[in-house]
């Protein structure tokens, strides 16, 4: 049997596997479902039916738009200050000495402090909370998985380019980047799930707008079936970014690891 | 560069390391001297800084005292002791990534195809460091060292670990690329025989600090010598009785 058959043959296998899964949860859902209330556990059927009602509303979008927004704006953020600080840090010992402790600090501190504290400074009508959030609580988690992949560049192989005479920007383009590339595009994926999760959690917290500020009021007004229609709705975003972008980048820099 | 021109000079170098506590001396007042075109056998008891002497001449640290002067822009290369490849680069991409710095693009990829054709690694250019086997990857480190034409290659035990076919395989291809463009070689071996063999002269060094031994010529042409001959044999002796000695 030829290497691409086989691999097309365990592609569709897992595939079954991973589907196969997933009607199993429906169907112990729908089952469970029965047996209790829909303000406990709704059934599918009725999460579909919330699910039609916010698209027709125009609700989804809307509160979609609002969310993506603000979570690229704070994760733009983060992903760009941490690649910095990371780099900094790496090129400067003092500053290294100066901020590891500072950043590890931040990152400690568990995000509802930071989203209470957020609330304080910058009210809930606006944008800053969620925004707030997302940039203190991803910024760490992109600086670490950057700053790591910059510490295990090898340093024989950049012995053996200075060796042979390669200029600096040669061997930043051919040894640096290489090796970092794998790390960037972890703290990417790491990042966006951190950042989508906070922006979330900040509108559900402490904002006017948004998906998290739609699930608090399906919650208010007791409408489980919203709150899964919105469960559902975040799931497919994540799975959407995770699958179809995120892996398939990441497949395609680091095609050479694939045979290691 | 006419044969007998002196290429490298090292004059009573000195190099230390820090430890945990002290400063532990590696070389001490060390002088030697290669010329054009030779080929001269590093050996000695294991850790007495053999490598830290290579990494000295490749300019990859510096001595602490004395001189290491190499004749104006002589061109080196560096066969590792264990492959320094870039795993996301192709075999062919491994050795371009080091020609580019040398040689115009014309030249540089005929040397490089004869140079995969003779360490059989044609056919493999276009895969990735982690698909060769172990003595592949010390081929391609070879090739990728003779690629830049050097005048001196630095071997640093380049046939460590090697099955005996593949070591005479590659002792070959390095004989006959050395008669061919005449450059010197400075080689690290634990291998007295071997070094007798390859080698015109065989510097033995000493324990930390190390300082030069012996020196030993091997007045012989390569093609005729024989481990049953009595001056390769006796001289193959006389190295591994000091390495015995040292190492009980």
């Amino acid at each position: 049997m030829s290497n691409s058959t086989s691999k097309s043959n365990d592609v569709l296998r897992k595939g079954f596997i991973s589907t196969t899964g997933l009607l199993v949860v429906l169907i112990l859902w729908s089952v469970l479902s029965r047996n209790y209330h829909s303000l406990i556990l709704p059934s599918p059927r009725e999460t579909f039916g919330a699910m039609q009602q916010l698209w027709h509303s125009g609700q989804l979008w809307t509160n979609m738009f609002i969310t993506f927004h603000r979570t690229m704006v704070g994760y733009a953020a983060a992903l760009t200050f941490g690649l910095l600080t990371a780099l900094l840090l790496k090129a400067c010992g003092f500053l290294r000495s100066l901020f590891r402790p500072i950043i590890t600090v931040v990152q400690i501190i568990p995000p509802v402090i930071w989203v209470v504290l957020a609330v304080i400074w910058f009210g809930i009508a606006d944008d800053l909370t969620p925004i707030f959030l997302i940039f203190i609580v991803t910024f760490p988690v992109v600086f670490l998985t950057i700053f790591s992949g910059l510490e295990s560049v090898d340093t024989k192989l950049v012995e053996m380019a200075t060796f042979y005479r390669c200029s600096q920007a040669k061997i930043i383009r051919a040894v640096f980047l290489p090796t970092l590339v794998p790390h960037f595009v972890s703290a990417v994926s790491l990042g966006l799930s951190f950042a989508w999760k906070s922006t979330i959690f900040a509108e559900f917290m402490g904002s006017s707008s948004g998906i998290g500020f739609a699930i608090s009021m399906a919650n208010a007004n007791l409408e489980t079936e919203k709150l899964f229609a919105w469960a559902i709705v975040l799931i497919l975003i994540m799975l959407v970014f995770e699958y179809g972008i995120l892996t398939f980048v990441n497949k395609k820099v680091t095609r050479w690891k694939q045979y290691g | 560069m006419d044969k007998g021109t002196e290429i490298l000079e090292l004059n009573k170098v000195q190099k230390s390391f820090k430890t945990n506590d002290a400063q532990l001396k590696v070389l001490d007042d060390l002088s030697l001297t290669v010329q054009a075109g030779e080929l001269v056998a590093l050996v000695g008891p294991s850790g007495c800084g053999k490598t830290t002497l290579l990494n000295l001449v490749a300019g990859l640290i510096e001595p602490d005292q004395g001189q290491v002067t190499k004749r104006a822009n002589l061109r080196l290369a560096y066969v590792f002791q264990e492959p320094r490849l870039l795993p996301w680069k192709t075999v062919g991409d491994n050795i371009s990534f080091v020609q580019d710095n040398f040689l115009l693009p014309s030249e540089a990829r005929g040397i490089r195809e004869d140079l995969l054709q003779k360490t059989g690694l044609l056919a493999s250019q276009d895969v990735y460091p982690a698909q060769l086997s172990g003595g592949m990857k010390q081929r391609l480190e070879i090739a990728r060292a003779l690629s830049v034409q050097p005048q001196l290659l630095l071997m640093d035990e380049p046939f460590k670990s090697l099955d005996v076919a593949l070591k005479y395989q590659l002792q070959d291809l390095i004989l006959a690329e050395q008669a061919k463009e005449g450059f010197a070689v400075l080689f690290i071996t634990h291998d007295p025989i071997e070094a007798v063999m390859l080698a015109d002269r065989v510097i033995v060094l000493s324990d930390k600090p190390t300082r030069i031994h012996e020196e030993l010529f091997i007045d012989m042409p390569r093609e005729l010598r024989q481990i049953t001959d009595e001056q390769i044999y006796g001289k193959s002796e006389e190295i591994l009785d000091f390495l015995l000695r040292r190492s009980t």
